[in-house]
């Protein structure tokens, strides 16, 4: 099963980048061929879901293949009723999205194998992400979802929103998704294994207070945080919800799929991952409800007040996801019919998603104000507009409306099961939220399609039946569960994936006059109202102020990251070189005497007793070529000419390679007094190049600089004479040489034990450093060819 | 002879350092050239005490040699401190006909002000 797993969710990442190369062949067929990989992907789920489904019922099964043993990480994935849930809402809404891609980008997109490409490898990350069993293979198929969601709002690269608008969603799911990989690990940590259904096993039906001592439960509510920062990030929850408006900037084909089923939907699908672990851990829920309500009231009172018809569609977008955070924020209350909730959600606004794109495809404009009288000319859509667009706003006969009537009457369980008080914010938060819905669907429906245009001039290009074929397709999906419930109840019910209830409440249209129905009916009525009134005052007072716009926040900020760079970067003078090296090696020196010194003073300081001393014999001449070197180096500096300091370098140089002689090292000592030479010719050369001024050239000496680099260089040549004697310390090491000693003769057939090691035992080596050497030349080379092309062009 | 090479080492190294910070091209290159002294010196000194040690060149009749390793790693490490210099040597020489002046400060305040 395993390998039919791999095939569905692996065929979109490889197959997507080969589409690359054929769609030059194939122009605008390309989107047939590309919609034979959603295909493929849909037949191995399905395949993997028969085999699993057995007595009405998802048996959770786990697969996978070994990855990184020595660390318990496995590829393995989990097929249980939430990961085939997501799943076949990802390959399916895929396969629609190609489908309508082909005609969207029929005229407005030259390069459509680059976008089907990303789409594919978007959608293989996405359900990578939702089957992975190991968290770690969560994780990473979470980032890879970013990485190509990226690439997707940013595809019309050439316009600078589109390219804020991903720079916004990367940055924000990026980090937060850095926060989730804390928190993973800290659960890996905690519970000694990153494999998600062991962690599940292993808590069964206990509470985690039972399993963990106290003082563990912190790090547990740590990482709650960290993974609920995550998928807040992901699912634009407040205050996070600002990338989501601003990726709109991508083709509709991507907001249709990434905005309703795909890439937000991910920190949904991790909040009911989570949901078994956490769910007995206190704050769990407060957090889930308070965050979900507050973002679905935010996110209806913007989308009220938007113009752009992709915005409206961002924020009620916005609005929906905090309704499913706080529906799992309900804790069991909202485990019943969740799916039901997703999948209304994934209907109503990919079909929304796809009109808008049709719109805009058609007439060019996406603001509202301008649009009107539209269904004259696409009857098709404005009738899937209108089915959608009831939907959201929760109309009787719809999926929305019974999906609203799940939510209010959970919520209003949950105000009776906590005593009212300040639960009661809870319905004000879902009344207000749904009234604004209301209030936008109908007009999104009623300003495109049905109101007679101001000027009649809109010029419209009409478009193709398949085109609008998918979103009526999402609408009917829509109409028939808001018609007959109990059936698509009934299927998603056998998802079970152990956390749901086990024999869930009946779904019907109708269910008698009680709290909740009087309830839905006013927020219709008050909905309908604000229409009302909305509509006899023109929608004048739309339009955002600033500051509650967050992205103005998030800008300001990524700026001020930059200027505070800038600021410590200037602080550390790293605009001047030199006093930068300065900082960093009197750094390092600090650092190594700080954390070192205890270790060098124990270690050292018996070198100095008289039988060691004793055992470590110098002889006169070790002593007088010692000298020699110390006396030219500091030469170096004392000298005042640049000719005469590195005469006195050279002379440095030479004494080096008598010092090898001393160390019965006559391969060195040659190489050392030939390179000597050619060193001294090369630098002779570069002289000879210089006006005189400059080699005899002095500076004033600076005493107080002079100081300082002395006390950093002094360090650090201390530094160097304890690690060379901590390292030859007799106990530290036993030499490698006696093997090359003693198989030189036997192995290399050389005598020479310094030669064979170059040529035969490290030969790699030696062809490294001629790679070096070869690498260093063009260099050279390059710089002086380049020279001679600059001088000929200054010449002319 | 260890402590004694491990101490001249390390006066090789604060020279070294020295220049390197200095404010001027030339001096930079000798504190490289230096430096590459000083580190295959520190790598040769694990070959620990060489007195009544001979060179590793098999012979019938002797097995006191010297640990071979360090030499060989120095070797290498002497050829290419000589294309580091070669290409240093290059690279001033362009960045003198470029600019004029070997002075770091004046390079690098000239090409921020560009």
């Amino acid at each position: 099963m395993i390998n039919t797993l791999l095939i569905g969710i692996l065929a979109p990442l490889v197959l997507g980048p080969t589409l690359l190369l054929i769609s030059p062949k194939l122009k605008n067929k390309l989107g047939w061929v590309a919609m034979l990989i959603p295909l493929i992907s849909i037949t191995s789920i399905v395949k993997v879901a028969l085999s699993v489904y057995s007595h009405h019922a998802i048996k959770a099964t786990t697969m996978g293949l070994e990855w990184i043993p020595n660390l318990g990480i496995d590829f393995s994935f989990l097929v249980d009723g939430v990961s085939l849930f997501f799943g076949l809402v990802v390959s399916v809404m895929g396969l629609l999205v190609v489908l309508y891609s082909k005609y969207y980008l029929h005229e407005t997109v030259q390069d459509n194998g680059r976008f089907y490409c990303y789409l594919m490898l978007f959608m293989s990350a996405m359900l990578g992400t939702v089957f992975a069993n190991n968290l770690i293979v969560l994780l990473v198929f979470w980032e890879f979802t970013g990485i190509t969601s990226f690439l997707l709002i940013g595809f019309s690269h050439e316009k600078k929103e589109s390219r804020t608008g991903a720079l916004m969603a990367f940055v924000t799911t990026g980090l937060t998704g850095l926060l989730l990989l804390a928190g993973l690990i800290l659960l890996t940590i905690l519970f000694k294994t990153s494999d998600f259904s062991q962690i599940v096993s292993l808590i069964g039906e206990n509470s985690l207070t039972t399993i963990f001592s106290p003082n563990q439960i912190p790090y547990l509510k740590a990482a709650m945080a960290l993974i609920l920062i995550g998928a807040f990030g992901k699912s634009a929850q407040f205050p996070f919800q600002y990338w989501l408006p601003n990726a709109m900037a991508a083709p509709t084909p991507v907001s249709a799929y990434l905005h309703s089923a795909a890439m937000v939907k991910l920190g949904i699908f991790l909040t009911v991952r989570m949901y078994p672990i956490f769910k007995t851990l206190s704050g769990w829920n407060e957090t889930l409800l308070w965050v979900g309500f507050i973002t679905m009231a935010i996110g209806g009172v913007f989308s009220f007040l938007s113009n752009d018809l992709k915005g409206i569609l961002a924020y009620t977008t916005v609005s929906q996801l905090g309704f499913l955070i706080g529906f799992y924020g309900l804790g069991t209350l909202g485990l019943e019919h969740d799916f039901f909730q997703i999948l209304n959600h994934v209907f109503y606004k990919g079909s929304l998603f796809m009109v808008a794109g049709i719109i805009i495809h058609s007439i060019g404009t996406k603001d509202i104000r301008k649009i009107g009288g539209l269904a004259s000319v696409m009857p098709l859509t404005a009738l899937t507009a209108t089915i959608a667009g009831l939907s959201m706003a929760g109309i009787p006969g719809t999926m929305g409306f019974i999906s609203k009537e799940i939510m209010v009457s959970k919520v209003l369980e949950l105000v009776n099961v906590n005593g009212g008080g300040v639960y009661w914010i809870f319905p004000a938060l879902l009344f207000i939220s749904a009234m604004c819905l209301i209030a936008t669907s109908l007009r999104f429906i009623y300003h495109c399609f049905y109101r007679k245009t101001q000027d009649g001039s809109l010029s419209v290009h009409k478009p193709k039946l398949v085109f609008q074929l998918p979103p009526f397709i999402l609408s009917l999906g829509a109409l028939f569960l808001g018609l007959f419930p109990e059936s698509g109840g009934h299927i998603l019910n056998q998802l079970n994936s152990g956390i749901h209830h086990v024999s869930p409440s009946h779904l019907a249209i109708f269910h008698g006059f009680n709290e909740p129905l009087l309830f839905g009916m006013s927020i219709i009525a008050t909905g309908f109202i604000l229409f009302a009134v909305a509509q006899s005052v023109n929608w004048r007072f739309t339009g955002i102020h600033k500051v509650l716009l967050f992205e103005t926040h998030f800008l300001s900020m990524l700026n001020g990251i930059k200027l505070l760079g800038k600021q410590i970067g200037s602080k550390l003078n790293v605009d001047k070189q030199q006093n930068y090296l300065a900082i960093i090696i009197s750094f390092f020196v600090i650092s190594f005497w700080y954390i070192g010194f205890s270790t060098v003073t124990s270690n050292i300081l018996p070198i100095f007793s008289l039988e060691y001393l004793e055992t470590d014999t110098l002889h006169f001449v070790h002593l007088v070529a010692g000298s020699l070197l110390a006396i030219s180096s500091i030469c170096i500096i004392a000298a005042r000419k640049t000719i005469s300091k590195f005469i006195a370098l050279s002379v440095t140089g030479f004494t080096v390679g008598f010092y090898f002689m001393l160390y019965k090292a006559p391969d060195l000592a040659l190489t050392q007094m030939l390179i000597e030479a050619a060193a001294l010719v090369l630098v002779l050369i570069l002289f000879s190049k210089m006006p005189k001024t400059l080699k005899n050239q002095t500076d004033p000496i600076d005493y107080t600089s002079s100081g300082f680099k002395l006390i950093i260089s002094i360090g650090f040549g201390a530094m160097m004479t304890s690690l060379i004697l901590i390292a030859t310390l007799p106990s530290s090491f036993k030499h490698m040489g006696k093997y090359f000693i003693d198989n030189t003769l036997s192995l290399a057939k050389g005598s020479n034990a310094v030669n064979t090691i170059l040529v035969d035992f490290r030969g790699f080596d030696t062809m490294g450093e001629i790679t070096v050497l070869v690498v260093a030349t063009l260099g050279i080379l390059g710089m002086l060819m380049n020279k001679k092309k600059s001088t000929g062009a200054s010449d002319d | 002879m260890l402590l004694f090479s491990s101490i001249i080492i390390g006066i090789m190294f604060t020279v070294a350092i020295y220049l390197i910070l200095e404010n001027r091209l030339l001096p930079v290159l000798f504190g490289f050239g230096l430096l590459t002294h000083a580190a295959n010196l520190a790598i040769l000194t694990m070959s620990k005490n060489p007195v009544g040690k001979v060179a590793p060149i098999i012979k019938d009749g002797v097995s006191n040699y010297i640990d071979p390793l360090p030499q060989a790693l120095i070797l290498t490490a002497i050829v290419i401190g000589f294309g580091v210099t070669a290409f240093l040597v290059v690279l001033i020489y362009r960045i003198y006909t470029a600019s004029g002046s070997t002075k770091i400060s004046t390079i690098f305040n000239e090409e921020t002000h560009i």
